[in-house]
C-alpha cells in the first residue's frame, strides 16, 4: 500500500542519497508525483488498520469505498478524513438548504483565505526574492510572510474542503484551531493540521506503546513520529531536520520548559511558540538545509548583514495591511465579534450583510485569479 | 436564516452557471486592447500538439488554464475592481509594479542591474568600434525614464539615475560623447498613461541633438502642423487597469515629413513616417514609424546634402527621429532588440562620415538581455 508513495515521492530522494555514497550506481527516476498521493495513501491506510482493529466495518460496496478514497473536495490537500467519520454519511446523508448555504460560506471563506491572503503574502515573498536584497529585515519579513502564507494556504484549503463536504451533506472534522495562538509547541501541534497529528498518534505513536512505556522507549516513539512527520511533508533533508526540530522542542517542554513557561504570562507563551514555529517554517521553506541555516543565521545578524534595506522596507509598508489582515484573521476574534453582533441583532439586514460579505470575497477572489496566474498551492507537493 | 440561505445559494449558483454559460456563448477575443497583448485562444489537444511539438497533456492543461483566464468574461472589469481593492482598500503602493503618482502612471524599476547594463554597453561599444567610421564620435543620448522625475523624494524605491549614467559614461565615454537628456526634459513632456514622451514637447531635445551634429537652425513648433488623437490610453493604463482619463496623442507633421518614405528593410515594405491607420490598432503609439521595427531606412527626397544619420534606438526614438530626419538625405533606424548587427550589415551600408546616434531610455538600458549581438 505504501509502495506508490515510497516510489513516487521518495524514490529519487533515496536514489540521490545512495548516489552520494556510491556515485553512478543509480539514476534518478524523475517520476511525476501523483496529486494528493500522501493524503489518499494515509486515508487508505487508516481504513485498512481500522478494519483490522474492527473499529469500522468492511465496506462491501466498492463504489462507496472508491468514493471515500477519491472524494474530490479533500483529495488534493486534505484534511485526512477517516472512514469512520463519513461512513454513515456515504450511505445516508441529508442535504438541507441551511447546510448547503453554510457550506458555501465556509467554501468562500477558505477561498478568500487562500486567494486574498496566502497568495498576496506569497507575492510579497516573491517580490523580496526578485529584489535580490538581503538584510535582517528582509529575512524576518520573508519568514513571517511564509509563516502566515502556509497557514492561510492550508487552512483555506481545508475550509474549502469542509465547505464543499457540507454542500454534499458530509461533515468533515476541523483541521485547524487558530494554531498561532498556541501557548506551547505541544499545544501548537494539537491545533495545526489536526488530522495528520491525530493520524500519527493513532496509527504510529500509540501502537508503538505511546507514553505507557519506559522513558527511552517513549523518546524513541516520539522520534519515529517526528521523523515521519517531517518526511511526510517532503522528500528532502530539511523536512527531516524540521521534524527533528519539533522533536527537540517537545522534549524540552516535556522535561521542564513547560513548567518555566507556565510561570510566564500567556502573551509570553504565545510569542515563544510563534517564534519557534516561525523558525521552523524557515527550515520548511528553504530549498536546502544550507539555505535554511544561512537564512536563520542572517535573521540573527550573522553574515554581517545590514539591519534593513530600503526596498524591503518599501514592500513591508506596501503589504502592511495584508499582514495586519493576516494577523487578525488568524485569531478567533473576528468570528467572535460576528457572533456577538448576530446575537444582538437579527433579521434581514444582518443576513443581507452576511450574503454581501460572501459575495464580495467571491468576487475579489475571482478578480485576483483572473488578474494573474500567480497561484502557488503549497500543499500540492504533499 | 432562510432568506440568507436562499440568497447565498442563489448568488453562488448564478455565479457558477453564468461564467461557463457566458464563456460558451461569447466568441474568443484575439487581443486584449487594454493590455495590448494577444490573448490565448482555444485549440483542441491535437491542434495544440501539432503547434507545440513535444508538448504533452500537462502542458495542454496549463494552456487551457491560461486560455480560461484570458477569455474570462468581463476580465477587464475584474482587473479594474481588483486594483481598486488592492490600492484603495489594502493601501498597497503599486500593483504588479505599476503605480499612480501625481496623475501619472509609472512602473517601478527599483534595482540598477549593473551586470546586465555592463553586458548591454559592451554590445553597443562593440557595434560602434567594429562597424562605424572613424570620422567623428558617435553620440550616446540617455533618455530618463518617468521614474526619474516622479519618484524623486517619494516613498517609492528607485535606483540612482546618476549611477546609471556614470556607468554608461565609464563604459562608452572613450569612444562616444555621452549625453544625458535629463536637464532638457520634465515630467510634463511624457504621457500620463504611457512610458513614452510626447513629440509635441521634444523641440529642445531635437535642437540639442541637431546642434551636436552641426545643425544650428533652431526647430520651432510653428514649423509643424500639430495633429492629435484623443482617447489615447497608453500602455501603463491597460497594464495597471487603474481608472484614468485618457491622454491625447500628438504628432507633428509638415510637407517634408509627409513626403518622406520609410522602407522596412526586413520585409521590404514601404510606408509613411506617420502610419495613421495604426491609431486604431492595439497601440496607437505605433503611429510613429510603424512601431516596433528592426531596421528602417527613411528616404528624404527633399534633402540633397548627402548626409546620413544612423540611429540605434528603442521605442522612444520612433517619435523623435521624424524631427531629425528632415536634416538628412537618409536615416537608418536600427533596433538591436529585434535584429543582430550581422543581419543589419547584410542589408545596409554605413557612410564613413555618417552621424551616429545611440538613443536609449534608461529603462531599456537597465533591462537584462535586451540587445542582440
Amino acid at each position: 500500500m505504501l509502495v506508490p508513495l515510497l516510489l513516487f515521492k521518495y524514490g529519487d530522494f533515496f536514489i540521490r542519497n545512495i548516489d552520494q555514497v556510491f556515485p553512478g550506481m543509480l539514476s534518478p527516476l524523475g517520476l511525476v508525483l501523483p496529486i494528493g498521493v500522501s493524503f489518499y495513501t494515509f486515508q487508505i491506510l487508516s481504513y485498512v488498520i481500522d478494519v483490522y482493529r474492527r473499529e469500522v466495518e468492511v465496506e462491501k460496496n466498492p463504489f462507496y469505498f472508491l468514493m471515500y478514497v477519491s472524494f474530490f473536495p479533500q483529495l488534493i490537500a486534505g484534511p485526512i478524513v477517516r472512514f469512520q467519520t463519513i461512513q454513515k454519511e456515504i450511505r445516508n446523508r441529508k442535504v438541507t438548504l441551511e447546510l448547503f448555504a453554510s457550506g458555501i460560506t465556509r467554501f468562500v471563506t477558505g477561498l478568500g483565505k487562500k486567494i486574498l491572503i496566502a497568495n498576496l503574502l506569497a507575492e510579497f515573498g516573491q517580490q523580496l526574492s526578485l529584489a535580490g536584497t538581503r538584510s535582517v529585515l528582509s529575512l524576518w519579513a520573508g519568514a513571517l510572510a511564509f509563516t502566515f502564507q502556509i497557514y492561510f494556504d492550508f487552512s483555506g484549503y481545508s475550509d474549502m474542503a469542509i465547505g464543499l463536504g457540507r454542500m454534499f451533506g458530509f461533515q468533515f472534522l476541523e483541521n485547524f484551531d487558530y494554531p498561532y495562538l498556541s501557548q506551547s509547541i505541544t499545544e501548537f501541534w494539537r491545533r495545526w493540521h489536526m488530522s495528520l497529528g491525530s493520524w500519527f498518534r493513532d496509527y504510529v505513536y500509540i501502537p508503538m506503546g505511546g507514553s505507557r512505556v519506559s522513558s527511552w522507549k517513549m523518546i524513541r516513539n516520539l522520534w519515529v513520529v517526528w521523523l515521519l512527520t517531517g518526511f511526510w511533508h517532503g522528500a528532502s533533508w530539511n523536512f527531516v531536520v524540521w521534524g527533528f526540530f519539533y522533536f527537540i522542542l517537545l522534549q524540552m517542554e516535556r522535561i521542564g520548559l513547560s513548567k518555566i513557561l507556565d510561570k510566564a504570562g500567556s502573551a509570553v507563551r504565545i510569542v515563544y511558540t510563534f517564534f519557534f514555529v516561525n523558525l521552523g517554517f524557515v527550515l520548511f521553506n528553504a530549498d536546502s538545509l544550507t539555505e535554511a541555516l544561512s537564512n536563520i543565521g542572517g535573521m540573527f545578524g550573522g553574515q554581517a548583514l545590514k539591519l534593513w534595506d530600503p526596498l524591503t522596507l518599501y514592500y513591508v509598508k506596501s503589504y502592511a495591511l495584508v499582514f495586519l489582515l493576516a494577523i487578525i484573521a488568524s485569531t478567533p476574534y473576528p468570528k467572535r465579534l460576528w457572533e456577538r453582533i448576530r446575537n444582538r441583532t437579527s433579521g434581514f439586514i444582518l443576513d443581507t450583510v452576511a450574503a454581501l460579505g460572501v459575495f464580495m470575497v467571491l468576487f475579489l477572489s475571482t478578480a485576483q485569479l483572473v488578474d494573474g496566474s500567480f497561484n502557488p498551492f503549497l500543499y500540492f507537493r504533499f | 436564516m432562510k432568506y440568507r440561505a436562499y440568497s447565498l445559494i442563489l448568488v453562488f449558483v448564478l455565479a457558477l452557471m453564468l461564467v461557463p454559460l457566458v464563456s460558451f456563448v461569447k466568441a474568443d477575443e484575439s487581443i486584449s486592447l487594454s493590455e495590448k497583448r494577444p490573448l490565448v485562444e482555444y485549440m483542441d489537444y491535437e491542434s495544440y500538439r501539432t503547434s507545440h511539438p513535444g508538448a504533452g497533456l500537462s502542458e495542454y492543461f496549463q494552456f487551457l488554464e491560461d486560455y480560461f483566464l484570458d477569455q474570462f468574461p468581463a476580465r477587464d472589469a475584474f482587473r479594474k475592481y481588483l486594483v481598486l481593492f488592492r490600492i484603495g482598500a489594502l493601501a498597497q503602493f503599486d500593483h504588479h509594479g505599476y503605480y499612480e503618482l501625481d496623475g501619472h502612471l509609472g512602473k517601478l524599476d527599483p534595482v540598477l542591474n549593473e551586470k546586465a547594463l555592463a553586458h548591454a554597453l559592451s554590445i553597443l561599444e562593440g557595434v560602434a568600434r567594429e562597424n562605424l567610421g572613424n570620422e567623428g564620435k558617435p553620440l550616446f543620448a540617455l533618455i530618463p525614464d518617468k521614474n526619474v522625475f516622479l519618484l524623486k523624494n517619494s516613498q517609492y524605491p528607485s535606483y540612482a539615475y546618476d549611477a546609471l549614467l556614470g556607468q554608461i559614461d565609464e563604459a562608452l565615454g572613450e569612444g562616444m560623447d555621452v549625453l544625458s537628456l535629463l536637464p532638457h526634459l520634465s515630467i510634463d513632456d511624457y504621457y500620463r498613461t504611457d512610458p513614452h514622451w510626447d513629440q509635441k514637447y521634444l523641440m529642445d531635445v531635437a535642437n540639442l541633438l541637431l546642434e551636436q551634429f552641426g545643425f544650428f537652425e533652431t526647430l520651432a513648433i510653428q514649423d509643424f502642423e500639430l495633429q492629435s488623437f484623443d482617447d489615447y490610453w497608453g500602455t501603463y493604463a491597460g497594464q495597471m487597469a487603474w481608472p484614468v482619463a485618457p491622454d491625447t496623442l500628438n504628432w507633428l507633421s509638415n510637407d517634408t515629413i509627409d513626403k518622406m518614405v520609410v522602407w522596412d528593410l526586413v520585409t521590404g515594405e514601404k510606408s509613411p513616417v506617420y502610419e495613421t491607420d495604426k491609431l486604431l490598432s492595439v497601440d496607437p503609439y505605433d503611429l510613429f514609424l510603424g512601431g516596433a521595427k528592426a531596421l528602417l531606412r527613411i528616404e528624404n527626397t527633399e534633402q540633397h546634402n548627402g548626409r546620413q544619420l544612423i540611429v540605434f534606438r528603442d521605442s522612444f526614438g520612433s517619435s523623435l527621429i521624424p524631427l531629425l530626419a528632415p536634416y538628412y538625405e537618409e536615416v537608418l533606424v536600427i533596433d538591436l532588440r529585434y535584429i543582430a548587427m550581422t543581419s543589419v550589415l547584410e542589408r545596409v551600408s554605413f557612410e564613413s562620415d555618417a552621424d551616429v546616434l545611440f538613443l536609449f531610455s534608461s529603462s531599456v538600458a537597465n533591462s537584462p538581455g535586451v540587445f542582440k549581438k
